[in-house]
């Protein structure tokens, strides 16, 4: 069988115009296509590894609440699944900036097999571990934030499940921070059927005020169906 | 075991001999020129060019392999090289009559095994059968092929592990391995210079191949991978050189000259596409200028064309859009003039332009809002003869921040219409906010059915907006009349695109029977549909599928460039290698980027096995 | 002392050892070959009286390794009491698993203290016993070999990306499709032998997939194998997470098992010969990190110099007297001292040396 590199689907052409209308199928098409071809592959088992569509949810569906906020309303909420191991949960925030983007919130849950094969045919992990190198990060800020002056938060802020990082990016009007987390504490937080969570909170806000832009990734409450408990002495926050 | 001497004797011989096919002179033209010190590119025609025959007699072993399994090309390719080794020597007359082989040996298997690229199997192989018979030992041809062998494989893996010096370590302890026949070698140790910053060295790398390897295609390969890490200016030398330099019969090397072009080209448009207004120079401006006038570069043209029109210099943006429309007619050249027309103040014009569009083409039609922009019943009553308003300033300069900050503002003083809440839909798509988008398209829906219908709505009303959604199914448009939108069906469509952008395809394959739409609209929207599928095939390596979803697409709209590159993978991937081969190439031919030279590249490796 | 009964060359020179008919010539440029006399001292040295091998440069610990090491020595010097007592202590103190394999490492303090196995030690042990039923005409040691061998065969010979491979032991060597493996266990000369049992077709695939593996593990400028490697199911090879990533005291033994079973193509010897002489055959660096290639201070001991010249001469590389290997030092370690008779042993049934 030949070898075949790994390969990437072409972005749209970058020339194509920018207008309402065609233009943005384009748009679309190209966030459904950043694929890989993959390797001389028959493997047939892929199949049910590769991540399904997105499906939408009411937001009471989502395993978790956040608090009622002005500025960051749920706006929508969806969900995939990848292979038997992975739920992703993302919930688009409101963005009361001009800035291009969406305000979201993204879950990924996942959960250890339940059977062997399950434990045999493992898709792929749907996140990186770490979650982000300073490469990875420079390129994702670049792209949530472009023309912004990015700086990464010396110290790691806590919510009730831990410490996180973040990233935050301002111009003249506005602030975004980019903030993530994984939890993988089994000893306190997770139940046993679950191996890791990750989140991730991206949020752009008029005016320079971090701490209420982080204000909703710092009050979240998880509500998976098996309880994942929150970590130790945060009642000082 | 050894080979003492034998490499300057070959090279001179090498340079000895003229005439005979290209391959033949390629050597004699380049025979061992430096790639970097310490390692040489050996131009040879035949794989092993190394070897060394005992004294006063040739080894035959590969010879005869060749015969053996009906390689023919490999076999002429062997008989010159020996013939250049001794003059005097013929090819036997029993070249494929069986052998008895020294000691009883037969290399066969190994060469079986080399050939399949088991090379540590014919290692084991061989290393057992010395162990069986200690007085035997293999060929020196099959020692230096396997050398060869794993050199190469050594230099591919450090390289895509980015060890680079252990890339150019490689090299040098098997300089062999490195040469026309293995141009991937030689491409791998460029690169390997590039990335340690020597640029120098990379550039004498990428010299020798472009003057010393005799395809016109693998020299216009080469300044394309160089483009990576050379300057414009170096890159413009070696185009020159790979044009001119050590040429062979029978090569046409234009297109290596119009290599260097091409990717000026491509990387101007790019940043023409990316650019803040001035961020060019006069220079490079009128050098793509002239580049898009040469190749009547429509797609160029409009890049252009938007280029000024954000520069608010709508005079040269409408020539460009103008010309861009004079070579391929299309929606998008007159797009961009509607725009121009309308900034230049010319609106008649702007109408002129449209009119083989309106209707049929949603970016035509919502250009048009520029020029006579949809006027609300509670829009305020504003009127018109003061030119184009705040909001239709914004939207011709593209400038969609600025479209959603005056939404809001008008909406805060004045409250929300339908108009007002589609056209913020279509600038929250803009800004990549889809989710957004469609809520805000959702809510113009909600409004348009408690606004009275619009006086001025660009569609015959038939019940209109106030049916909402619901009515489009059971009145279908009359045969013969061009179907323009209603504002119902603009929301719906927004709607869509948004579902689209936010990737939900199946809830959006789902409603779209029932959703209100022209049938150009749900012609637009199925297409895509089709085209992300074709998508999720690939990625599930549904390879099929994946064709038969774009061929069914393909009914609808014309295919454009990254779905052909897509179907060019699909193609690969089913191993129609040249129908694969012929995809790219003609996606190529029209504008050669970094995705099509890329198919191209691998699909003809994978033909010709240059792994 | 019986005389060795063998058909193969190397048999019949490996048991010749034992009437110490090779002469002893001065200085350093012929291995000492190994004879009873070189048993008796090397006894001496490592073997207490209850029947185990002293690992001196290790705490004075004891593992299945050198119970077969001392094993195979034994019965080549002849020494049929020592045999027994290593044998006795291995199967009382080590064979405590319960699956017919050993518990690989045993402390003064603590005893057993990994009840994981080491396939090396079991392939070593049951080699000897297959040596010492050849030597002695001894029917039990034969089919303590044949159960070891069985159990070795069930519980670690795995195929894997088209390969038969070794696991290096029961628990720990698999991460997902990726197995971890040490080039160094594949100990040819066992490997050959138990090929040669009733059913021992597997094993004849196991030597293949060695050969096949040792072309594809190398790295670094020198090409040498790592101590430890992975393989994946496409049967691509790597230098293994989790331990050091070099090439060391375990692969040093690679060369030494191929020259023991009568290998000779100089491309297997390359890679250690090329080391060897680029230090000019002397302050050779014990360990080469890989891929890097950064080397220690330590030097390599007297027993890896023998290998290096062993290897030097395979490969047709730096003459006869590429490397300089000293005599034995009094206080020669155990592995260094090991290395240098199994290197005498494989220069002998080679013909290299007497």
């Amino acid at each position: 069988m030949p070898w075949s590199p790994m390969r990437q689907m072409p972005m749209a052409d970058s020339r194509i115009c920018r207008t309402p209308g065609r233009a943005m199928l384009w748009a679309a098409l190209v966030a459904a296509t950043l694929l890989t071809s993959g390797c001389a592959g028959w493997v047939r088992d892929n199949l049910t590894q590769s991540p399904t569509p997105w499906r939408r949810i009411q937001p009471a569906a989502l395993p978790v609440t956040l608090p009622e906020s002005r500025d960051f309303p749920i706006v929508a909420a969806r969900m995939r699944d990848t292979g038997a191991i992975y739920k992703t949960y993302t919930v688009a925030l409101g963005n009361p900036t001009t800035l291009p983007g969406e305000n979201r919130l993204t879950i990924d849950v996942q959960t250890l097999p339940d059977s062997l094969f399950g434990a045999l045919v493992q898709p792929p992990r749907v996140f990186p571990v770490p979650l982000y190198t300073m490469e990875t990060l420079t390129a994702t800020t670049r792209r949530e934030f472009p023309d912004m002056k990015m700086k990464v938060a010396d110290t790691a802020r806590r919510n009730h499940y831990g410490d996180y990082d973040y990233v935050t990016a301002q111009d003249a009007v506005n602030s975004c921070v980019l903030a993530w987390q994984l939890i993988t504490d089994h000893k306190r937080m997770l139940p046993e059927r679950i191996e890791a969570v990750r989140l991730e909170y991206r949020a752009c806000g008029v005016g320079s005020n971090i701490r209420a832009l982080l204000a909703p990734f710092d009050s979240l409450t998880l509500t998976l169906p098996e309880t994942i408990l929150e970590a130790q002495d945060l009642d000082g926050m | 075991m050894t080979r003492p001497v034998l490499l300057p004797v070959l090279l001179l011989a090498g340079i000895a001999v003229i005439g005979g096919g290209s391959d033949v002179r390629a050597q004699s033209n380049g025979g061992g020129r430096a790639l970097a010190p310490g390692v040489k590119v050996e131009v040879a025609p035949a794989p092993g060019s190394g070897s060394s025959p005992a004294a006063g007699k040739v080894d035959e072993t590969a010879l005869r392999y060749y015969a053996r399994i009906g390689d023919g090309e490999r076999l002429e390719a062997e008989i010159a090289r020996l013939r250049a080794l001794d003059p005097g020597w013929e090819p036997p007359k029993d070249l494929f009559a069986p052998q008895p082989t020294a000691a009883g040996v037969d290399e066969t298997p190994f060469w079986t095994l080399l050939s399949a690229g088991k090379v540590a199997e014919a290692r084991a192989a061989i290393a057992e059968q010395r162990r069986k018979s200690p007085s035997w030992q293999p060929s020196d041809k099959l020692l230096q092929e396997l050398d060869l062998a794993e050199s190469a494989g050594r230099i591919r893996s450090a390289s895509d592990t980015k060890r680079w010096q252990e890339v150019i370590d490689a090299a040098a302890a098997q300089p062999e391995a490195v040469a026309c026949n293995r141009l991937d070698n030689a491409w791998r140790l460029a690169e390997a210079y590039a990335e340690l910053k020597q640029t120098d060295r990379a550039f004498d790398a990428y010299k020798t191949i472009v003057t010393t390897c005799p395809k016109a295609k693998e020299r216009r390969d080469t300044i394309f991978k160089a483009s990576r890490y050379l300057s414009p200016e170096r890159l413009r030398e070696l185009s020159a050189l790979g044009a001119t330099a050590n040429p062979a019969t029978g090569e046409d090397y234009s297109t290596v000259r119009s290599a260097e072009a091409e990717l000026e080209t491509g990387r101007l448009l790019e940043r023409l596409g990316n650019a803040k207004p001035g961020a060019l120079s006069a220079a490079d401006l009128s050098r793509v200028q002239g580049i898009v006038r040469d190749k009547q570069d429509a797609d160029g043209a409009i890049a252009l064309g938007w280029y000024f029109q954000k520069q608010k210099n709508f005079t040269e943006a409408q020539s460009w859009f103008s010309q861009a429309n004079g070579w391929a007619p299309s929606d998008k050249a007159a797009e961009g003039l509607v725009l121009a027309y309308n900034g230049m103040g010319d609106k008649a014009q702007a109408r002129a332009a449209a009119a083989p569009w309106k209707g049929k083409s949603s970016r035509i039609d919502q250009a048009l809002k520029a020029v006579d922009p949809p006027r609300g019943p509670s829009g305020g009553g504003r009127s018109a003869p003061q030119g184009p308003s705040e909001l239709d300033q914004a939207l011709a300069r593209h400038d969609f921040a600025g479209c959603i900050a005056i939404i809001r503002s008008t909406i805060a003083r004045s409250g929300p219409t339908a108009a007002l809440l589609q056209q913020r839909g279509w600038c929250l798509l803009e800004l990549k906010r889809p989710s957004e988008a469609e809520a805000s398209f959702a809510e113009a829906q909600t409004l348009a059915a408690r606004e009275p219908a619009p006086k001025a709505a660009p569609a015959p009303a038939k019940g209109g907006a106030s049916t909402g959604g619901k009515a489009g199914d059971r009145s279908p448009s009359a045969a013969g009349l061009p179907q323009t939108a209603t504002p119902a069906q603009e929301n719906a469509y927004g709607q869509a695109i948004a579902r689209l952008a936010t990737g939900d395809v199946t809830g959006l394959t789902r409603d779209l029977p029932r959703t209100n739409l022209t049938p150009a609209q749900r012609a637009e929207i199925r297409a895509s549909l089709m085209a992300t599928e074709a998508g999720r095939a690939l990625e599930d390596k549904r390879y099929r599928d994946v064709l038969r979803l774009l061929d069914a697409r393909k009914e609808l709209e014309p295919e454009p460039r990254n779905l052909g590159i897509l179907r060019g993978w699909a193609l690969y991937n089913l191993m129609r290698y040249d129908e694969a081969y012929a995809q790219f190439k003609s996606i190529d031919d029209r504008l050669s980027t970094e995705d099509s030279r890329e198919g191209l590249t691998t699909a003809w490796k994978t033909i010709y096995h240059e792994w | 002392m019986t005389p060795p009964i063998g058909s193969s060359r190397r048999a019949v020179l490996f048991g010749a050892a034992s009437f110490g008919l090779a002469a002893s010539l001065p200085g350093s440029l012929r291995a000492a070959p190994f004879d009873a006399a070189a048993w008796r001292r090397y006894a001496e040295r490592f073997l207490l009286p209850e029947g185990r091998i002293v690992d001196t440069g290790n705490k004075g610990i004891s593992h299945s390794e050198g119970q077969g090491y001392g094993m195979l020595l034994a019965v080549a010097g002849g020494d049929r009491a020592a045999f027994d007592r290593l044998w006795g202590w291995t199967q009382r103190v080590l064979m405590v698993r319960g699956d017919g394999l050993t518990a690989w490492r045993w402390t003064p303090d603590g005893g057993v203290a990994d009840h994981n196995n080491a396939s090396d030690g079991d392939m070593l042990i049951a080699w000897a016993l297959l040596r010492a039923a050849e030597a002695w005409q001894a029917e039990a040691y034969r089919t303590a070999a044949i159960a070891i061998v069985k159990a070795l065969a069930a519980g670690l010979l795995v195929e894997h990306a088209g390969l038969t491979v070794l696991l290096p032991g029961r628990d720990g060597f698999r991460k997902g499709d990726t197995l971890v493996l040490n080039p160094s266990y594949w100990i040819f000369p066992a490997i050959r032998a138990f090929a040669a049992l009733p059913g021992g077709e597997r094993w004849s695939k196991l030597a293949e997939s060695g050969l096949v593996l040792l072309s594809k593990a190398r790295f670094g400028s020198f090409q040498l194998p790592p101590d430890w490697m992975t393989l994946d199911a496409s049967g691509t090879v790597g230098i293994a997470d989790g331990f050091k990533k070099q090439y060391g005291y375990d692969a040093v033994r690679v060369p030494l098992y191929l020259a023991l079973d009568g290998y000779r193509d100089p491309y297997y010897f390359r890679p250690f010969a090329t080391l060897a002489t680029h230090f000019g055959g002397k302050a050779v660096p014990a360990t080469v990190s890989l891929p890097g290639g950064t080397t220690t201070q330590v030097a390599a001991s007297v027993g890896m110099l023998a290998v290096y010249r062993l290897a030097c001469r395979l490969a047709g590389i730096g003459g006869g007297d590429a490397v300089t290997v000293p005599p034995l030092a009094p206080d020669e370690d155990y592995y260094s001292t090991t290395l240098t008779h199994f290197s005498a042993l494989a220069a002998q049934s080679l013909g290299i040396d007497p």
